[in-house]
């Protein structure tokens, strides 16, 4: 006679603990028995020389039991409002930045005052949690250190004023100038946490 | 009494069978059908008008047993190091090319310069198919992919006045370097499905 578990085995797995993963128009995702409710973005921003957060970008999540990484995406809009609108951004975690999430988006330098420049601007790194010790900036944090809520989230700013940048903004639709629900861009925003 | 369902549930399944996703920072990733380390970049890769690999998308991969689609996924940061960057990318499986995964990324051209402004994420990026009856590698069509097999991009400028980099940030704040550093490692991400 074989064992019960030869005839119901353990189910085919993988290394997918959880997807939290959604629009910041003010909804709540329930995941695994937690909720989760990502920012709701109503306008458009423009940046200034200073950083700010991303109006969207952040959520707050403290990962499973036996996470060994979690993978956190930002998408968002940019566009140029002088030249060609140059834009710096970053991932912070619990109000320290991850260095290796530092990025700039921006079109080519225009003088022509037509500033046509947008894109879609991707924040986006993989925390490793099977370290031993914290190295933050690295993006790297022991899982000990992460058993209660920690913020995630996006800052951005310009390169200078000179180089004004939208985000979360269309500047064209269909043909014309976009507004309204048109102009507004919202944030999409993905966590996964790896066992 | 109650059915032994009640007791043995039908297990919740999807048809996502590993991800293997990181920063190229070196690391070691363990995952059901083994242990991959990443690739390790530590500088910018500034493209030249022959082809060249670019650094941190190298991957060695054998998928389980019953994997139908492989996907492979390098997220980059593109960089125009002069003019508008234009620059042509492509996708091999063990040396040879993958036709549909041909990509082009350039900004908009504003007059002779190396001004670095136009920058955005990048992507090169195709889904394997396994459930064919014969190998296609140009099409990334493969009936037994049952040894390591290596998929990697490779990349070049149009032409030495349209220059371009991989990883390269020159502008953060109101500096051109973010603590020093000028360069961002790429991400991969593997995924077989069944």
């Amino acid at each position: 006679m074989g064992n019960l578990t030869d005839f119901f085995p353990a189910p085919a797995s993988n290394n997918v603990i959880e997807v939290i993963e959604g629009v910041a128009d003010g909804r709540t995702v329930t995941v695994n028995g937690n909720s989760y409710t990502f920012g709701n973005v109503t306008n458009s921003t423009s940046l200034s020389t200073s950083y700010a957060d991303l109006a969207g970008s952040s959520i707050t999540y403290t990962p499973p039991e036996d996470t060994k990484y979690v993978s956190y995406k930002c998408y968002f809009k940019h566009k140029a409002i002088d030249y060609g609108g140059i834009m710096g951004y970053r991932i912070l975690l619990d109000g320290t930045v991850v260095n290796y999430s530092n990025r700039h988006v921006a079109g080519n330098y225009s003088n022509g005052g037509n500033n046509h420049a947008q894109f879609l601007g991707m924040a986006m790194f993989v925390f490793d949690l099977t370290v031993s010790s914290n190295n933050i900036p690295a993006g790297k944090i022991a899982k000990s250190n992460w058993t209660s809520d920690k913020i995630i989230k996006v800052q951005a700013r310009d390169y200078s004023s000179s180089y004004d940048a939208y985000v979360n903004h269309n500047g064209w639709f269909d043909g014309s100038g976009a507004t309204g629900s048109r102009q507004k861009d919202q944030p999409t925003i993905q966590i996964i946490a790896y066992g | 009494m109650s059915n032994l369902a009640d007791f043995f549930p039908a297990a919740t399944s999807n048809n996502v069978m590993e991800i293997i996703h990181g920063n190229c920072d070196g690391r070691s990733i363990t995952v059901g059908s083994g242990t991959y380390t990443l690739p390790n970049v530590t500088a910018y890769q500034n493209l030249s008008t022959s082809y060249a690999d670019v650094t941190g998308s190298s991957f060695t991969y054998t998928p389980p047993s019953g994997t139908k689609y492989v996907s492979y996924k390098f997220d980059f940061h593109w960089d125009a190091t002069y003019s508008s960057g234009i620059s042509h990318w492509k996708l091999l499986v063990d040396g040879t090319e993958i036709t549909k995964s041909y990509q082009q990324y350039s900004n908009n051209y504003s007059g002779n310069h190396g001004h670095h402004h136009g920058a955005f994420e990048a992507t090169i990026y195709t889904v394997f198919d396994l459930t064919v009856s014969s190998d296609s590698a140009a099409n990334a069509q493969f009936a037994n992919w049952t040894s390591n097999k290596t998929i990697k991009v490779q990349a070049r400028e149009y032409h030495s006045s349209y220059q371009a980099a991989a990883h390269h940030v020159e502008y953060f704040g109101s500096g051109a370097t973010f603590g020093g550093q000028d360069w961002i490692p790429p991400i991969l991400t593997i995924i077989a499905f069944s």
